[in-house]
């Protein structure tokens, strides 16, 4: 169990603002190992992405209150800045969810993923003339032989004549080929973490699949470990080993994907899961949410998801829910669990397999 | 960039240029007051001339033509690089602004670097650190910057510096200490305005993914600012610094009047006092050149800072 690679436990990160204290992430504990892809799954606004950086430690202006970031021995939340520095990016990485903005506009790609390259050779201190390119201060063989190493990276994500399009800039790239970029990026240090919020979100689905599967292979080839964020079900069937479906800031189950998605213990699971367009049969109409997510100001003393769900009883707005494991991998936070299996319908079990996914739907 | 683009902002260059000098020309020539008069009057010592000298002086200046006329044989010898005579000295316009100029251009740029080198600093500190005791420090300093008029700077600092110090010359050209006292009373004002955009538009940036991006790679603070965050901020400050030009220009009259630098803002003050209107219309007409080529040179370098504005001129 200690050997994690990455072990959250009890993390909150909170952000004060005019209107009081907002509990972005509240309490949220999961893992994730080697070789595996783990999915955080939740609505806008449940704490995702705040999640994910605060494990990068970049959560400003939010601020952790509380709970341990392990990461391969070391916990990021007590961390000292060159620490974290030398951390960040070099062995855990981050892609963000629009590539579109995450590429700095004023550089050409191949000086960015170059910049990657150089950042994590051994021995070199960062001096900024020799970032900002001043002459005589640039150390030109280095720049040189990182350039060839990003040709060679955007080689390996499929980026199109690398060399010719080393100097040219991310509004010359197409979404697709930006995304890959920044994965480029992100793996010019051979990282043991990746990080991919919502990696996905703003391609087409040709794209995305392509950019999934490299997940996957990144998972099978290198033995990254993954966390994967997302809102989209789908995404997170096709790609993932477990998910933590988030809510609130807490965690609301957290499972084995073919266990959560298929047979969904937590009212939230199974809302989200009615709700997946891919999982309605033709003809029928698609349900929706009903409310949105509240707006947590001030720290859940109850279930935050008690005001939208049906099963929701008093005892759920009083008192703080414990998480219950339902095996060792298995656990979820519902007072009212195991549910009445009323609207887990037929078309609904089968129909939950993802479209293209590798799970079969044999359970 | 491309030739096209180049034609195209020359034409409209040109078309500008035209603009300005008909305006100062007309401004001129509907100032009250009669030239012919005020030189004869200067010319006999005080005496009032006879109506005859000043028609026989306004026939051979020209000045009883009509207006069009008038303006299209300055026009003309301007294009040929002839501004004319001063009324009072005979000297050609072009060497009485060719005397000036380089003085006025050597406090322009030293009051830029001054300007720059203030500006620049603060207000990348100020954004970095928002609501910080050095942000409020930086804004009060560049509030109390636009506040205070330069000739009230210029002549606290001519007491404080050189009356009381005496670390500094009160006043001439020479060599670089005469340029300090001028360059800080002109280029503070300018740090003040650019300081105050240099927060906002880094302020904006800094909250970019990409920013994020550059600190998730494991790039140190001071690159990530430095470097990405300060060349896309950099747009809307080189517009202004570009735009702050005239404010130089005019700032330069006060400030060289002030500190007795003879340049061009002197040059022009004198000619006005003493209607001296070639000479009037001849740096009017410079300023207006530099003006329109400084905001040229300034949208050249939008798309080396920024590669994703396109200069235009083609369809991509």
């Amino acid at each position: 169990m200690t050997d994690k690679l990455l072990r959250v436990e009890e993390l909150y990160t909170r952000f004060d603002t005019d209107r009081g204290t907002v509990h972005a992430v509240d309490g949220a504990s999961f893992t994730v190992d080697r070789g595996e892809i783990v999915g955080v799954l939740g609505e806008s606004g449940s704490g995702k992405s705040v999640t994910a950086r605060s494990i990068c430690r970049l959560e400003e202006p939010g601020k952790i209150g509380n709970g341990t970031i392990m990461f391969d021995g070391t916990d990021l939340t007590t961390a000292s800045k060159s620490t974290l520095r030398q951390i960040r990016g070099n062995e855990i990485s981050m892609v963000f969810q629009d590539p579109t903005e995450t590429l700095n506009p004023v550089f050409p790609v191949g000086e960015q993923i170059a910049e990657a390259v150089r950042i994590h050779e051994a021995n070199s201190r960062q001096r900024l003339l020799d970032f900002l390119g001043v002459p005589l201060f640039r150390d030109q063989s280095a720049w040189a032989d990182a350039r060839d190493r990003a040709v060679e990276l955007m080689d390996q994500m499929d980026i199109p004549n690398p060399e010719s399009r080393l100097s040219a800039f991310p509004h010359e790239f197409s979404g697709g080929l930006r995304q890959r970029a920044v994965l480029a990026i992100a793996l010019a240090s051979d990282p043991k973490l990746l990080i991919a919020d919502e990696p996905t979100t703003a391609l087409d689905t040709t794209t995305q699949a392509d950019i999934l599967q490299r997940l996957r292979s990144l998972r099978d080839e290198r033995d990254v470990g993954i966390l994967l964020i997302s809102h989209d079900l789908g995404v997170v069937a096709q790609t993932c080993d477990r998910v933590v479906v988030l809510y609130g800031g807490q965690v609301m189950e957290a499972g084995p994907v073919n266990e959560v998605l298929t047979a969904p213990e937590h009212p939230y699971t199974r809302m989200l899961l009615e709700c997946s367009v891919r999982n309605s049969t033709p003809g029928e109409r698609v349900q929706s949410v009903s409310g949105t997510p509240s707006d947590p100001i001030g720290s859940y003393e109850a279930c935050p998801f008690a005001d939208r769900c049906r099963h929701a009883t008093t005892a759920c707005r009083e008192r703080y829910i414990p998480t219950t494991e339902l095996d060792s991998e298995h656990r979820l936070a519902c007072l009212e669990a195991p549910l009445p299996a009323d609207d887990a319908s037929a078309h609904r079990q089968d129909a939950l397999t993802p479209d293209g996914g590798k799970q079969d739907d044999s359970t | 960039m491309n030739n096209q683009y180049l034609l195209k902002r020359l034409v409209t260059m040109g078309i500008v240029l035209f603009g300005v000098s008909l305006l100062t020309y007309v401004m001129i020539f509907v100032t009250p007051g009669d030239p012919a008069r005020t030189i004869l009057t200067q010319q006999m010592g005080g005496q009032t001339p006879s109506q005859e000298a000043v028609e026989q002086f306004r026939v051979s200046e020209g000045l009883d033509d009509p207006f069009t006329v008038q303006y299209v044989r300055w026009m003309s010898d301007v294009l040929q690089g002839d501004l004319g005579y001063s009324y009072y000295s005979d000297q050609p316009v072009t060497d009485a602004i060719a005397q000036r100029l380089p003085n006025t251009i050597t406090l322009a740029v030293a009051s830029g670097i001054v300007a720059i080198a203030i500006s620049v600093p603060a207000g990348i500190a100020s954004a970095v650190n928002p609501g910080s005791r050095i942000d409020y420090t930086a804004q009060f300093g560049a509030l109390v910057g636009v506040s205070m008029p330069n000739f009230w700077l210029g002549y606290l600092l001519i007491i404080v510096c050189s009356l009381w110090l005496d670390v500094f010359p009160v006043a001439g050209v020479g060599g670089l200490e005469h340029l300090v006292l001028p360059a800080v009373t002109l280029g503070s004002g300018m740090a003040a305005i650019i300081s105050r955009l240099v927060r906002t538009a880094m302020l904006d940036v800094l909250d970019a993914a990409y920013i994020r991006t550059a600190r998730s790679k494991g790039l140190r603070e001071q690159i990530v600012i430095y470097k990405h965050a300060l060349q896309n901020a950099l747009v809307p400050v080189v517009t202004i610094i570009g735009l702050q030009l005239s404010y130089v220009l005019n700032g330069a009259v006060v400030v060289e009047v002030v500190f007795q630098r003879p340049g061009l803002g002197t040059l022009l003050v004198d000619a006005i006092f003493a209607r001296d209107y070639p000479i009037v219309q001849g740096v009017t007409l410079l300023i207006g050149v530099i003006f329109v080529l400084t905001n040229f040179a300034v949208d050249l370098t939008y798309n080396q800072l920024d590669p994703r504005i396109d200069l235009g001129g083609e369809l991509m």
